[in-house]
C-alpha cells in the first residue's frame, strides 16, 4: 500500500451505512480485507477486539481508515474530526425482505429475530410490518436520511450531496473494484453473508404490501439504479483527483480499469 | 424590484424551505451576471446580496426576512453566514483563469468609483499595481479564489479539490455563466433571458512578461484551480442539474401537482373517511 493511502485517510474516512441486506457485509469485508481488519471500525464493534469511537483516544482514532455499521449518518462519526465520506448500498424492498428472512431462517437462535423465523414468510412480513422491525417502514431511506428522517427532498440531497457515493446491491462488486484500483490494492468482494438459500417467489400481495409501505424506499431504490452509473463515476473521479493532489506517483489507475474494466459482463448488461 | 418574466416553479417555495443557494461570488468571475439573473428569476426579495456594506448580515436579520431569502450572495468565503440559516446549502461559484480576472478587476477598479482597491493599487500602472497588491495583500492575488472556496487561508491542492467536488454543488468558470443560468432557467421554469451584467470597458492591457511569470508564480493554485475546473465543469454541471431535477419536480409537473392538491382539499370529508384517512 502506498504512502498517499494513508495520508489520504489521515484527512478523510470512509464512513459505510451499512444497510442490512444490501451487500453491506461484502462491502466491509474488502475494506477489512483490502486496509487490514484493524483499520475498519464495525459498529457495533466486532467482538472485543475494537472500542467503541466515542471511547477511543485520538491515537487509536487516527488508525481507522473506515467506519462501518447499522447506524444512521451523521451520528458516530462527528467523533473523527475528518473529512466524511459516506458510502450506502442500497437494495430492492422486496428482495431485500426475502433476503432478510432467509437470515432469520439461518440464524433460528437469535433471541428477537426468531419469532418471525417461525413464520411462513407472507405472515411474517406481516408481522415485522405491525412490529415495525426489520427492512419495512422504509428503514434504508430512515438510515440514509439520518437525522432529518425520511422524506424525499432530503433523502435526494443525501444522495447527490451527503453521501460521496450511494449504489445498488448489484454494484458492491464494481464499487470495491474501484476502490481497489484507486487503491492499488487488490480487487474482489468476499461474499460472506449472501443469501445461502434460494431465493423464492413472493406472492403478489404481499410483494404490494412491501412496496407500498416503502414506498421512499422504492422510490430511493429506483433513483440510485438510474443514476449509479453517474454516482460511482463521481466517486471515482473524487478519487483520482484527491489521491493524485497527495501523492500523484501512487494515482496510478486510469478511469477505464477503474470503473469500467472490472465490471462483471452481466452488471454491463444491466448498466447499459 | 426587477420581476420574473413568467410564473415561477410552484414548487420553488417548498424546496427554498429546505434547501438554501449560497453563492460565493469572486470578484470578475461573471458573479453579477448570474446574480442579476437570478434575482430576475426569484424577484429581489428572495435575494440577499452582501456586497454592499449597508446590508444587514444575516445574523442581524430577523428570522421571517431569514426565511424568504432564496439566494445568498457576496465576496465571502465558503461557510460564512450559513449557519443562520437551517436549511441544506447548495453552494455555487464561478472561477477565472487568473491574469484574465486580474487584468479585469484591474480596469474595473480604475475605472470605477468607490472599490477600495481604488486608492490602493489601481491609481499605480498595471506591474507596479500587481507588486503593490501583493506587498499589502489585496486584491486578485495569492491565490485568491482558492482561499475564498475552501475558507482556509493557506489551501492545499487536495482541500480545493475536496472544496469544488464535495463542498460546492457546482464550479464552473466565468465563460460558463450562461449555461449556468440556463439550468436554472430550465429547473425553476421560468424563461428568463441571458444578460450579461459589470462587464468590463473594452480595451485590452498588455501585460509585460515578468509581471505575468510574478502573477502566475504567486497564483499557482488559482491556475490550477482553473484548469480543474475547466477540464471538469461538463459533469461538475450535470451533478448540480441532477441535484436541482431530484429535488425540484419539472415546472409543468410541479403545477399538476398543486392543481391535485387542490382537488382534494376541496374533496368532501366523507370521501377522505372512506380512504381511511
Amino acid at each position: 500500500m502506498s504512502a498517499g493511502v494513508a495520508a489520504f485517510f489521515a484527512e478523510h474516512l470512509f464512513v459505510h451505512t451499512h444497510i442490512e441486506s444490501t451487500g453491506g457485509s461484502a462491502l466491509a469485508s474488502y475494506l477489512k480485507t483490502a486496509f487490514g481488519a484493524a483499520r475498519v471500525l464495525e459498529v457495533p464493534p466486532d467482538g472485543a477486539s475494537q472500542a467503541d469511537p466515542a471511547a477511543m483516544d485520538d491515537a487509536a482514532r487516527s488508525e481507522i481508515y473506515a467506519l462501518s455499521g447499522h447506524f444512521p449518518a451523521h451520528s458516530l462519526e462527528r467523533h473523527f474530526a475528518r473529512r466524511h465520506l459516506r458510502i450506502a448500498l442500497v437494495g430492492d424492498p422486496v428482495a431485500r425482505m426475502v433476503s432478510f428472512y432467509n437470515d432469520l431462517l439461518d440464524a433460528p437462535d437469535h433471541p428477537d429475530d426468531s419469532r418471525f423465523a417461525r413464520l411462513p414468510f407472507d405472515e411474517a412480513v406481516g408481522a415485522m410490518i405491525e412490529a415495525r422491525f426489520g427492512p419495512v417502514h422504509n428503514q434504508q431511506s430512515r438510515q440514509i436520511g439520518g437525522k432529518e428522517g425520511p422524506n424525499w427532498l432530503g433523502l435526494a440531497y443525501a444522495v447527490e450531496r451527503d453521501y460521496a457515493v450511494v449504489c445498488s446491491q448489484a454494484s458492491v462488486d464494481r464499487l470495491c473494484a474501484m476502490i481497489g484500483a484507486r487503491f492499488g490494492l487488490p480487487a474482489g468482494a468476499q461474499h460472506a453473508n449472501r443469501d445461502r438459500r434460494e431465493p423464492f417467489e413472493v406472492a403478489p400481495v404481499t410483494a404490494a404490501r412491501l412496496r407500498e409501505t416503502n414506498a421512499l424506499d422504492q422510490r430511493l431504490y429506483n433513483y440510485v439504479l438510474r443514476h449509479e452509473n453517474r454516482l460511482l463515476e463521481r466517486f471515482d473521479a473524487f478519487l483520482e483527483a484527491m489521491l493524485r493532489a497527495i501523492d500523484p506517483v501512487a494515482a496510478v489507475a486510469t478511469s477505464d480499469t477503474a470503473i469500467g474494466g472490472t465490471q462483471p459482463p452481466r452488471q454491463q448488461h444491466r448498466l447499459a | 424590484m426587477i420581476e420574473a418574466s413568467a410564473p415561477m416553479n410552484p414548487a420553488a417555495a417548498r424546496f427554498f424551505a429546505r434547501f438554501l443557494l449560497v453563492h460565493t461570488h469572486v470578484e470578475k468571475t461573471a458573479g453579477t451576471t448570474l446574480v442579476g439573473h437570478l434575482t430576475r428569476l426569484f424577484g429581489a426579495e428572495h435575494v440577499l446580496d452582501l456586497r454592499p456594506a449597508e446590508v444587514p448580515r444575516p445574523a442581524q436579520l430577523p428570522p421571517e426576512r431569514r426565511q424568504r431569502v432564496w439566494l445568498l450572495t457576496g465576496h465571502f468565503h465558503r461557510g460564512a453566514h450559513e449557519r443562520h440559516f437551517a436549511r441544506k446549502p447548495i453552494r455555487l461559484a464561478l472561477v477565472r483563469q487568473p491574469v484574465e480576472r486580474l487584468i479585469s478587476l484591474y480596469k474595473y477598479v480604475r475605472n470605477g468609483q468607490g472599490h477600495p482597491g481604488r486608492e490602493r493599487y489601481a491609481y499605480l500602472p498595471l506591474p507596479e499595481a500587481v507588486r503593490r497588491m501583493i506587498e499589502i495583500g489585496a486584491g486578485p492575488i495569492r491565490n485568491q479564489q482558492c482561499r475564498t472556496l475552501t475558507g482556509l487561508k493557506e489551501p492545499k491542492w487536495s482541500d480545493v479539490v475536496y472544496a469544488v467536488e464535495r463542498d460546492y454543488a457546482v464550479v464552473c468558470t466565468q465563460s460558463s455563466v450562461d449555461r449556468l443560468t440556463a439550468l436554472f432557467n430550465a429547473r425553476f421554469g421560468v424563461e428568463v433571458p441571458a444578460e450579461a451584467l459589470n462587464r468590463g470597458e473594452p480595451g485590452a492591457i498588455d501585460i509585460d512578461d515578468e509581471t505575468r511569470r510574478l502573477v502566475e508564480e504567486t497564483n499557482a493554485l488559482d491556475f490550477r484551480l482553473y484548469e480543474y475546473v475547466a477540464q471538469n465543469e461538463a459533469r461538475l454541471l450535470r451533478g448540480l442539474d441532477h441535484l436541482l431535477r431530484a429535488t425540484l419536480p419539472a415546472a409543468d409537473a410541479a403545477v399538476a401537482g398543486a392543481a391535485t392538491a387542490r382537488q382534494q382539499h376541496t374533496r368532501p370529508a366523507t370521501a377522505h373517511a372512506a380512504h381511511g384517512n
